[in-house]
């Protein structure tokens, strides 16, 4: 997969915005005109609500693409976040994207295996979508703190999902990697986005299997284009990239944890 | 209506400018990452990130905060050399549809000197922006542009070197700007961009740490427009040099309130973060005032209020 070179400036409007888990939200957009697709791993950003207040866009992942529009999941986190939660549908903003480095598509004959914890969740589930329309069948992993938050997806049949929460309030008690089984982490190659311990583990586990693994960062960002410098990621050489265009999705053996 | 034929075009030391509104340094890259997000052709000027002579990596992470009315950044100067600007960045700027002007930066005198030699007489640079005001790296910045005689000594070594448009960009961060205004400009610089940045810190009352991992930062947004159009009123009675305002611009009204207190042209900076489109929106939004105000060109506005 490539990057889109060419992101574009549009309007949307919410054509559907639901809550999904406690304290997260699914929001549809859909454009006027058709605009470049996105792929897993992309994200835009969304022009603040408050721009008074708070003038800088704000990044999201997309969740899913649509012909005309996308979905997003998000979690009401700050101002910004509680301020699009009272977006009723029709509402309209402006959004640019698609941008940054998507994932790619497992090296030939492994498997996939998809971890996600709390709102990493999003790149995750589009993630799982590209990959069982490309013919794979992906271990998705989910973890968070307790049942309430896992959010309330439609996640494709052919991917094997597995739930994990440190309460033991559903699915496996325990983190999203005590779904894995030892032998199944063999040949596979592995995705993950969510809280830094976890993506850590991941790529540890992935390291130990002689594994690919790919994590999906975020880092606070001001103009979302590679121009300002601001969301540097630390590299495992020395120097950093930025998360807006060399990642978020970045190889997990090339960053300095 | 009578249409007044009206005259936007920006001179400075002989060359010109289509249109008052460029885009300020740090914020707009080397250009080619906002191609699809803003019309480049309609800007007056894009000045780009700061080249210094090696490359620098920039300050630990985090860089970037929000507060109230804008934002920090403590970016620390990233850029890739002089020697990989010249390989990988001129080529994109030669194909830029408006004027380049390459800002300047370094940690001593010499690093001044090694860039602006360097790109003397280059055909695609319109002109340079000298750094003297960054608030964020440990050696030279702000350092050169806090103390008029510093700057006076650096302005008038790099006039040697440079024969083009030479732009100085002051900092805020002084007691009187018109002092490090005047000394620029008595060494030859041939326009003053101001301002830059205002030193700003914002803490974690929970970590209590502050949220940008070098403590202080720039200050940037809309919370610091009142105190560069002050700046520029002030510096505007000092100095008969053009006048480049920035700090806080976001939309016609903001651009024309610099433009009122004396500065010939003007910088969008951290608005190009909320709307990659302002730049051509205030330009067109200041072609409409001066055709509604019978303003015929951008003296008119000096001395209007």
């Amino acid at each position: 997969m490539t990057p889109s070179q060419f992101p574009s400036h549009g309007t949307v409007t919410v054509v559907s915005h639901t809550t999904v888990a406690q304290g997260y939200k699914r929001m549809e957009l859909q454009y006027a005109n058709p605009v470049p697709q996105p792929e897993a791993g992309q994200f835009f950003t969304l022009a603040s609500p408050l721009p008074a207040f708070t003038p800088l866009r704000r990044p999201f992942a997309y969740a899913e693409t649509f012909p005309n529009g996308f979905s997003f999941i998000y979690e009401l986190r700050g101002q910004v976040t509680q301020a699009i939660a009272q977006w009723p549908v029709g509402t309209q903003s402006d959004v640019i994207g698609p941008l940054g480095t998507p994932f790619p598509l497992p090296t030939e004959q492994r498997k996939p295996i998809l971890v996600a914890g709390g709102i990493g969740v999003g790149p995750i589930y589009a993630l799982a979508h590209t990959l069982c329309k490309n013919g794979y069948a992906p271990i998705v992993s989910l973890g968070s703190r307790e049942a309430a938050l896992i959010p309330d997806l439609d996640w494709p049949a052919s991917a094997d999902v597995r739930i994990c929460t440190d309460d033991g309030s559903k699915g496996i008690h325990g983190n999203a990697l005590a779904a894995l089984q030892p032998d199944e982490s063999k040949d596979a190659e592995f995705y993950s986005c969510g809280p830094h311990p976890m993506m850590k583990a991941v790529y540890q586990l992935a390291q130990k299997n002689d594994a690919p693994s790919w994590s999906s960062l975020e880092e606070m960002m001001a103009c979302g284009v590679g121009a300002c410098q601001g969301c540097a990621i630390p590299m495992e050489d020395g120097g950093y990239e930025r998360a807006c265009v060399e990642g978020p999705v970045f190889d997990s053996r090339r960053l300095a944890w | 209506m009578v249409t007044t034929q009206i005259d936007t075009t920006v001179r400075i030391a002989g060359k010109t400018w289509t249109n008052p509104v460029g885009v300020a340094s740090g914020t707009f890259g080397f250009g080619e990452e906002y191609a699809s997000l803003c019309d480049l052709e309609q800007l007056g000027a894009i000045f780009t990130k700061a080249v210094t002579p090696e490359k620098r990596d920039g300050n630990t992470p985090p860089r970037l905060a929000n507060v109230d009315g804008g934002m920090l950044n403590a970016i620390g100067l990233a850029n890739p050399g002089l020697e990989s600007f010249l390989q990988l960045k001129m080529p994109k700027i030669e194909s830029l549809p408006c004027p380049a002007i390459i800002n300047v930066a370094g940690a001593s005198v010499d690093d001044y000197i090694k860039v602006a030699e360097t790109l003397n007489h280059h055909e695609a640079i319109w002109g340079i922006e000298v750094n003297v005001s960054c608030p964020n790296v440990d050696h030279g910045g702000m350092a050169f542009g806090t103390n008029p005689k510093v700057l006076g000594s650096l302005v008038k070594q790099l006039r040697k070197a440079y024969d083009g448009p030479l732009i100085v960009k002051l900092s805020p961060n002084v007691t009187d700007i018109t002092e490090t205004a005047r000394a620029a400009e008595a060494e030859g610089a041939d326009a003053l961009s101001c301002i830059n940045t205002v030193t700003g810190m914002k803490i974690d009352v929970n970590t209590r740490r502050p949220l940008i991992s070098r403590g202080t930062a720039g200050f940037s947004g809309s919370a610091i427009r009142p105190i560069g159009v002050a700046a520029v009123w002030r510096v505007s009675k000092a100095v008969s040099i053009p006048i480049i305002g920035l700090g806080g611009i976001g939309c016609t009204n903001d651009a024309l309130e610099y433009l009122l207190a004396g500065a010939s042209a003007i910088q969008v900076g951290t608005a190009l973060f909320s709307n990659p489109k302002i730049p051509n929106d205030i330009t067109k939004g200041i072609e409409e005032y001066m055709q509604e105000n019978g303003f015929q060109s951008l003296s008119d506005f000096h001395g209007h209020f």
